[in-house]
């Protein structure tokens, strides 16, 4: 090679930032442990409702997002930061670019996850999946995001490294598309300093929020692990990556066809039916893409199997890759529209989420932790013992906690959708269904808490690591040469064919994918292709659900909800009623049996954001407007739930009673809508007023149905707008068709 | 895997001590890749351009075949006394509307009629009921101002017919439950009574 060819200034002198590394793995443990222990917590309430104590800030719905929310941004999400800021520096030959930046990335991290911790159990949320935060929240991740992207990509341009390793490639990936999927899903229109309204509606919104909840298991769990997992693998294995021409491969058409492939959370839905196919189709095509990563990873092992049976560390990132290797099939085979008619809504999801979270990221999350901590306290790690015990504690706990869950998953599909000789549905009572998984969940349980008391047992390793730590830390000297301008790429090779067309040769040396070293050296070329990559599946999908109108046909009697309609449906989506209802009755015909008539797409116009919701722990709610119109029933019902239905398993909502309802702040909001679009009226002068007087009729309703309420203090309590909104849900397209003028308005609002 | 041909020529590249093999995709994955990007094309033809049948048209299918197993059953029942008092006899039909009544009443009459939020369906007293057809007509239209929904959109009439049957056959067992509410009324006429062709309608 010329001296031209490498361009190399002048050495020069640097040391890696680890104080950072050191920050963000311990706050992955921390995180790790509460966010398990919040995910304890729930699954525990789910066997014994009584476990939350009546209390709001400990009730189901309202705990469930904190623990997501806590596993994948402060769990996952500081571990991808310390992989991130560990292997870049050494990638990059140089210092993180900004040391101002690292601490403001890292401690405004923390300020989130705080922030998240303390609004979820408040009840403030968007309430949707994996983005329940608000919009004060949201902007600054964003802003933290962009920190973190300025003092990424600031390394990459003060690198010493000509070209970028594959884990870099997957850092950019991540970088860009979870900015892209942050921004769109969250663009919202406040209505006060802690409650906005999406710019979606219905179907759309369900659509945006299924392209950001798909893929921030692509870019936030996956691609980042990928990146981890091709620096730490190769460097605790010791071993040559197994294929180059397989990275490239497989990283490209991973980006690619992953924004592809949301809609398959929407099968059967009332989302298009084309889109659905899309998200089907593009899934299938994504397994080999994900394969690609796994096969990376397991065959950079050859040859090093020994070393495996010995290194627990190896064993982590050998069940991770595995485990990442049959949720990356699973995923495609649960994307099929009839087995995602069977899976869907019941605990199969979870138990794919699990196998995937507790193997995937969190295995190759402990892997890299009990690699990195003797390098970055620079000492011995405090007991391989433990780290052995964890990683069998560990595997075990993953195993009973996914096996009952998929049993628990098939058992209720199959209950659901049983029919008798007669036709009729085998299993008409939904508890029927719930109080059958019970068992199951029990020995979820014991997994889940197998798991946690090894994540416990890894912090407690850790920081026995750090309290024998060298003080002060070395910061040993690095030395590297410059890049100098002037660099000359190897030339590319010729066609290997004897004999054919130009363009066979063409391909052939295309084939041989010379080109991609290229853009490998230019970090801008390749982020660019990146964000054209994230950005063209995204168009693809988004523009024609925004613009054909056929997806959406209108129905003339759904109007918008009423004020204490809407007081109430904010109460709805605050307590996390979605995280256990749906309120998206499919066709099929033992969902039409069991709920009533099928949900159509023009049904959610008004809904913002929609609740079309991802498990039934409880039945849908679609059609609760027509099944159960008695207010005394709902009262009752909130107030302990076994008092009108034996065996179940939903929360007490006691203070729903108690907590007066706010019926001045439903004026700010109903404006808020209108400025979204929705034809509002008085409402708009004397939305407050209007909510009184519905809260009032339904009220005597109440008491006309049962006298024994009379003198009760309820008619300005949250249980009344509650009711309202569950009196409405699902009514619209049985009522009388209104006069042609309520037609041209709700087809004036259509896009 | 052991013929494939994986000759482990390291690039003379390296990153913090990393290196990479020059080794070719595996050719089962490649295929796979390809096969899985083309099972789109047929897919596609089938399903949207040709006519598959859609998810609507498959549950069609599923509710015509119930209809005609309904039809086959009981024939083609209308709402009136006579039918609904000989259904009542029907054994089977009492059968299957268990299951029904458990999944949609049982909420607030109790899976065994004897009420909740709702009355007690097996006394004597009766709110809104004079004879059998006021229970269909119950059923059909609700009380939507005290509690009970209105199931006309969701039953065809031969289930009303099914449904109300049943409703009125819980009497015939009478049970203790939620205290008696509206008037008491005399017992339903017997099938005969009412005139029943005891063939109608097979
Ligand atoms: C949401 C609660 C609820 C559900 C579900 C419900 N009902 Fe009712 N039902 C009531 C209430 C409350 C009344 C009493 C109405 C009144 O006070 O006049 C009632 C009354 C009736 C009556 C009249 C009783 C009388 O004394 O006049 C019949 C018959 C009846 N229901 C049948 C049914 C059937 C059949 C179903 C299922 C398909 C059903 N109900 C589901 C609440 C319900």
């Amino acid at each position: 090679m010329t001296a031209s060819a490498q361009a190399i200034g002048p050495m020069e002198t640097f040391h890696y930032d680890d104080a950072i590394v050191r920050k963000f793995t311990l706050a992955t443990l921390i995180w790790g442990v509460v966010g398990m222990l919040v995910g304890l917590v729930i699954a525990i309430q789910l066997m014994i409702p009584e476990a939350n104590m009546s209390s709001p800030y400990l009730s189901f719905g309202r705990l469930r997002p904190l623990h997501t929310n806590a596993v994948i941004f402060a769990f996952a999400g500081n571990a991808i930061f310390a992989a991130v800021y560990y292997s870049t520096q050494r990638l990059c030959k140089a210092r993180m670019f900004s040391d101002m930046l690292s601490a403001v990335h890292f401690w405004g991290w923390q300020a989130i996850i705080v922030s998240a911790a303390l609004s979820f159990p408040l009840g403030i949320t968007q309430s949707r999946e994996y983005a329940e935060l608000e919009w004060p929240i949201d902007i600054a991740i964003t802003l933290i995001w962009v920190v973190f992207a300025i003092n990424f990509f600031g390394t990459l341009a003060r690198r010493r490294e000509r070209h970028l390793y594959v884990a870099l490639w997957f850092y950019i990936a991540t970088i860009i598309a979870v900015a892209v999927l942050h921004i769109f899903n969250n663009l919202a229109l406040p209505a006060s300093m802690l409650k906005s309204y999406p710019i979606y509606a219905g179907v759309q919104d369900a659509f945006m929020q299924w392209w950001y909840g798909h893929n921030a298991v692509a870019f936030f769990l996956t691609t980042p692990f990928l990146g981890l997992m091709y620096y730490f693998l190769p460097k605790a294995a010791n071993r040559p990556v197994f294929s180059y021409k397989l990275s490239i491969v497989h990283f490209w058409s991973l980006v690619f066809i992953y924004i592809w492939a949301g809609p398959h959370h929407l099968h059967y839905t009332a989302a298009p039916a084309w889109a659905a196919t899309l998200g089907m189709l593009f899934s299938l095509m994504l397994w080999m893409p994900s394969w690609g990563g796994m096969l990376n990873g397991l065959l950079t092992l050859r040859g090093a199997w020994n070393k495996v049976a010995q290194d627990s560390i190896l064993k982590f990132f050998v069940v991770g890759i595995t485990f990442y290797g049959m949720s990356t099939f699973e995923g495609p085979m649960l994307s099929i529209k009839i087995v995602n008619g069977l899976s869907h809504y019941t605990d199969w999801t979870i138990a794919h989420v699990h196998s995937g979270a507790l193997g995937w990221n969190g295995f190759m999350t402990f892997g890299m932790i009990y690699w990195l901590a003797p390098r970055i306290f620079q000492t011995e790690i405090w007991s391989k013992k433990w780290m052995s015990i964890h990683f069998y504690i560990g595997t075990i706990g993953i195993l009973l906690y996914i096996i009952p869950i998929y049993v628990a998953g098939l058992t209720q599909g199959l209950m659901w959708r049983a029919f008798d000789a007669n036709g009729m549905l085998q299993y008409t009572d939904f508890i029927e269904t719930v109080q059958r998984l019970l068992p199951m969940y029990w020995i979820r349980a014991i997994g889940g808490t197998l798991f946690l008391t090894g994540t416990v047992m890894c912090l407690i390793n850790v920081l026995m690591t750090w309290a024998t730590r060298k003080a002060p830390y070395e910061v040993p000297e690095q030395q590297a040469p410059a890049l100098a301008g002037g660099y000359v790429d190897q030339p590319t090779p010729g066609s290997r064919l004897v004999a054919v067309t130009k363009l066979a040769h063409k391909l052939d040396v295309f084939s041989q994918m010379h080109w991609h070293r290229r853009w490998e050296r230019l970090p801008l070329l390749f982020t660019i292709w990146v964000v054209v990559a994230v950005l063209v599946a995204s168009l693809f999908e988004i523009v024609p659900t925004f613009l054909i109108k056929s997806n959406v046909p209108t129905i003339a009697t759904v109007t918008p909800y009423t004020p204490l309609e809407l007081m109430g449906r904010d109460i709805y989506q605050a307590e996390g009623c979605y995280n256990c209802h749906s309120q998206m009755i499919r066709p099929m015909r033992h969902e039409t049996e069991r709920y009533g008539e099928y949900s159509k797409p023009g049904e959610f116009v008004y809904d913002r954001p929609f609740q079309w919701g991802s498990r039934r722990i409880g039945p849908d709610l679609h059609r609760i407007g027509q099944t159960n119109s008695s207010v005394a029933w709902h009262v009752r019902h909130f107030n302990r739930p076994t008092d009108t239905s034996e065996g179940s398993i939903m929360p007490r909502y006691p203070w729903l009673l108690t907590e007066t309802a706010d019926f001045d702040g439903i004026q700010s909001r109903i404006d808020t809508m209108a400025s979204l679009g929705v034809p509002y009226g008085e409402e708009l002068q004397r939305a407050p007023e209007m909510a009184r007087a519905q809260a009032t009729e339904i009220f005597n309703r109440l008491i006309e149905e049962d006298p024994t309420y009379a003198g009760s203090d309820l008619e300005d309590k949250k249980v009344i707008p509650m009711i309202a909104y569950m009196l409405r849900l699902g009514t619209d397209i049985a009522k009388p068709l209104p006069e042609e003028a309520a037609t041209e308005e709700v087809a004036r609002l259509q896009p | 895997m052991a013929e494939e041909p994986y000759h482990d020529k390291l690039f003379d590249h390296e990153y913090d001590g990393i290196r990479e093999y020059d080794n070719p995709m595996p050719a089962w994955w490649v295929w796979m890749f390809v096969l899985s990007a083309l099972f789109a094309f047929p897919y596609v033809l089938w399903y949207h351009i040709g006519n598959g049948p859609s998810i609507l048209d498959a549950l069609e299918a599923e509710q015509a075949a119930y209809a005609e197993k309904l039809l086959a059953t009981y024939g083609d029942l209308s709402v009136d006394e006579p039918t609904i008092l000989r259904m009542m006899e029907d054994e089977n039909a009492m059968l299957a509307m268990k299951g029904l009544f458990k999944g949609k009443c049982s909420q607030c009459h109790l899976a065994d009629g004897s009420g909740s939020v709702g009355p007690n369906l097996t006394d004597d007293h009766w709110k809104n009921v004079k004879g059998v057809t006021d229970i269909a007509e119950v059923i059909r239209t609700g009380i939507t101002t005290k509690g009970m929904p209105a199931w006309g959109d969701q039953f065809t009439e031969t289930q009303l017919v099914l449904v109300s049957s049943y409703v009125a056959h819980l009497r015939e067992n009478p049970l203790p439950g939620k205290a008696p509410e509206g008037d008491p009324i005399p017992a339903w006429p017997a099938a005969s009574a009412a005139g029943i062709d005891e063939n109608a309608g097979e």
